[in-house]
């Protein structure tokens, strides 16, 4: 790897102006768009398209003096809201509000830090790809190409003027698309209807993550993590239906992140070794010395199975 | 030390008291920090308020700042609050622009005697401090320029460099400075004749 | 002196040689001019499109007014001096890193991965908590949901809990 970071930098030097610049202007555009999300009003509808299905929501966001509010709606197949204030999310379904995510960062504004940055331009060459039409607005089309086969690559198509993603895409091998998010019909500032607006009351039902969440060093690690993938935390966690508290690791590497799940299996059979996917997002589960182990992330099949077969449990 | 602990041991200086090392912050990270709020904050000189303003927060909060993170991630968070902040405010005060009330005058007159207002000087300025140091760098005998560039640009550690130039940490070190003092004797007759050596 | 500076600033000093280096600051005035025009030259290379002029005097000016900041020295943070167990780990890590990428480039890494695994089986949904749960917990500190925002949380939204679950795919060999 230090190898290759060198032989990189013997080739950019030469060159280094122009990649410098090129890659300092698609990390601004990231920031830009990490801020716009949060600090723009807007309301539209969107696509969002992936194992050859289309589903169609609209979205609402609007930034309060208390926080930023959102309501996400599926607009086919059953209804389905969601709502976001903050760190907060409620999903109403079956008529409900079941409070199902609730960060314990206050103040989450923003999280999209140098660190992320540095790590995305390390495992990733960002390329500026020009201007393209999405929704009626002009935007900035970028381009981040992975350097290894273990993760996607991501192309974004930015708002020249306000920095707000309109269309995301994920791309697989040769690629392929995985994924895709695109506004179809967009309203940017101006008269957007703020009347829910406000914090969901009688919350009922049981959080499906409940918030029990505490530091933890669990003594398991990973082996064969893709480059660049750094541990941002370990954690152990409740969950439903599960009696004894679950260890979660994430790891990142700027864009995507892997999560990696331990609890012990109390179940008799132990057949749930099995790979799932939806979208970009691939889950792998697997029971490992009588431990279920589940490996979630945005990351290829060959990659969650992979880093699946490198935990081992390495004592305290 | 890495850079980290650098800026670290800066913190701790401001921390027993040395005003001096909290200069070293500021012309360290004035145009990053400014850059990033200028994404936010379009018109330059406000940026520049803004960014000043990010500074002074950062100094007021300093002995709050344990070393968990690293400095600019810290000072990033305080810079992208300001921002937002001077973008809510002017949000509530957009509709009523034309009557803000006295003590919104009086700090808006304090932040323009404060702001040096972006002229075309200015901007000129900034494009011949740009010029000169691409021209100096291109000037520069190779093994200088590369060495430079390697750090600056692609951000490696002496002994990355001295394994990309097959050369000892020591001459790295020399060349690295070698060619920021060739490139800052080019410049310093400009920053030096500037008006009111604000540069 | 002055290489002294620009070694300071690339993190290339050892931290007593900085201790001493920043205690001339105080009094040295050309000590911080050469900083500051070091670090221009490194920001008109790497950001050539924004230069603005030198904030620090304005900044200075401002503090005046401000108290000296004092923390005891007890709660500043203390770290070692002159670790070399740092630059042994990082080597370290370079050569497992390096170990990992050719276990990348053969061709028969990742196929016999996943050759060893049986026939995929669908997870059951009702004793286990649902994939969705995984995926909103992970979701939760992915960074992919700061670019996205709750447009992330449609992959969860698209399909409803257990009455559709997460499609489950065959292994590719």
């Amino acid at each position: 790897m230090k190898l290759l970071l060198v032989l990189c930098g013997l080739m950019l030097a030469s060159v280094g102006n122009v990649y410098a610049e090129e890659r300092s202007a698609s990390l601004d555009w990231l920031e830009t768009v990490a801020f716009a999300g949060h600090q723009t009003d807007y309301s539209g509808v969107f696509v969002y398209q992936y194992d050859n299905r289309v589903e169609t929501s609209k979205i609402i966001h609007v930034t309060e003096v208390n926080g930023e509010y959102e309501k996400l709606e599926s607009l086919d197949g059953p209804q389905r809201q969601i709502v976001r204030h903050d760190g907060q999310v409620w999903d109403y379904s079956d008529h409900k509000a079941v409070q199902v995510e609730s960060q314990q960062v206050s103040g989450k504004f923003p999280s999209l830090l140098p660190e992320q940055l540095s790590a995305l331009s390390a495992n990733y060459q960002a390329k500026l790809l020009g201007v393209e039409r999405v929704a009626g607005y002009n935007a900035q089309v970028i381009l981040f190409q992975p350097k290894d086969n273990l993760r996607y690559a991501h192309k974004i198509w930015v708002h020249t003027d306000s920095g707000l993603l309109l269309k995301a895409a994920v791309l697989g091998d040769k690629n392929k698309l995985v994924e895709q998010y695109a506004f179809t019909q967009l309203q940017i500032g101006g008269d957007i209807d703020r009347s829910w607006v406000k914090l969901p009351q009688n919350v009922s039902g049981s959080s499906a993550i409940a918030k029990e969440i505490t530091p933890a060093n669990s003594g398991w690690t990973v082996d064969m993590l893709p480059a660049g993938y750094k541990k941002n935390m370990e954690i152990l966690r409740s969950m439903r239906g599960k009696h004894a508290p679950v260890t979660q690791m994430v790891f990142s590497d700027g864009w995507s992140a892997i999560s990696i799940f331990i609890e012990p299996n109390d179940q008799d059979e132990d057949d749930v070794d099995g790979l799932s996917s939806r979208g970009a997002m691939n889950l792998y589960h697997k029971v490992v010395d009588k431990n279920l182990i589940t490996v979630v992330g945005e990351v290829p099949p060959r990659t969650v199975m992979q880093v699946l077969e490198s935990v081992r449990y390495n004592g305290k | 030390m890495t850079d980290r602990e650098v800026d670290q041991q800066l913190v701790e200086r401001v921390q027993r008291g040395d005003k001096h090392a909290f200069d070293l912050l500021v012309s360290k990270y004035q145009r990053k920090l400014g850059r990033l709020i200028s994404r936010f904050v379009r018109d330059t000189a406000e940026a520049e308020d803004v960014t000043q303003d990010a500074f002074i927060k950062a100094y007021r909060a300093l002995p709050g700042f344990r070393g968990e993170s690293a400095f600019y991630t810290w000072l990033y968070r305080i810079g992208i609050n300001t921002a937002k902040n001077y973008l809510l405010a002017s949000k509530r005060r957009a509709p009523t622009s034309t009557s803000f009330d006295a003590e919104e005058s009086e700090s808006f007159e304090e932040a323009s005697l404060l702001r040096e207002v972006n002229t075309p000087e200015n901007e000129l300025m900034s494009k011949q401090v740009v010029g000169v140091v691409q021209a100096s760098l291109q000037q520069l005998p190779e093994d200088l320029r590369s060495a430079l560039t390697l750090r600056e640009i692609e951000g490696l550690s002496y002994e990355e460099i001295a394994s990309v130039m097959n050369c000892p940490i020591g001459t790295v070190r020399s060349r690295i400075f070698r060619a920021r003092e060739a490139i800052a004797e080019n410049l310093r007759p400009l920053l030096e004749t500037s008006k009111g050596k604000r540069w | 002196m002055k290489q002294s500076i620009s070694a300071l600033m690339d993190g290339e000093l050892f931290e007593d040689e900085a201790e001493n280096l920043l205690g001339e600051v105080k009094d040295d005035a050309t000590v911080r001019k050469n900083w500051a025009v070091y670090h221009l030259i490194g920001d008109a290379l790497r950001q050539p499109d924004h230069i603005h002029c030198d904030l620090s005097a304005k900044v200075r000016e401002r503090l005046r007014e401000e108290p000296v900041v004092l923390v005891s020295r007890g709660r500043v943070a203390k770290r070692k001096i002159r670790t070399w167990a740092i630059s042994a780990a990082a080597s370290l890590a370079a050569v497992s890193a390096v170990a990992w990428m050719s276990l990348q480039i053969s061709p028969e890494g990742a196929p016999k991965m996943a050759m060893q695994q049986n026939a995929a089986r669908p997870v059951n949904m009702q004793t286990r908590p649902s994939s969705n749960d995984y995926l909103i917990a992970h979701q939760e500190f992915s960074p992919s949901a700061e670019m996205d925002g709750s447009a992330s949380y449609i992959r969860t939204v698209s399909y409803g809990g257990d009455e559709a679950p997460v499609k489950n795919i065959p292994n590719e060999k």
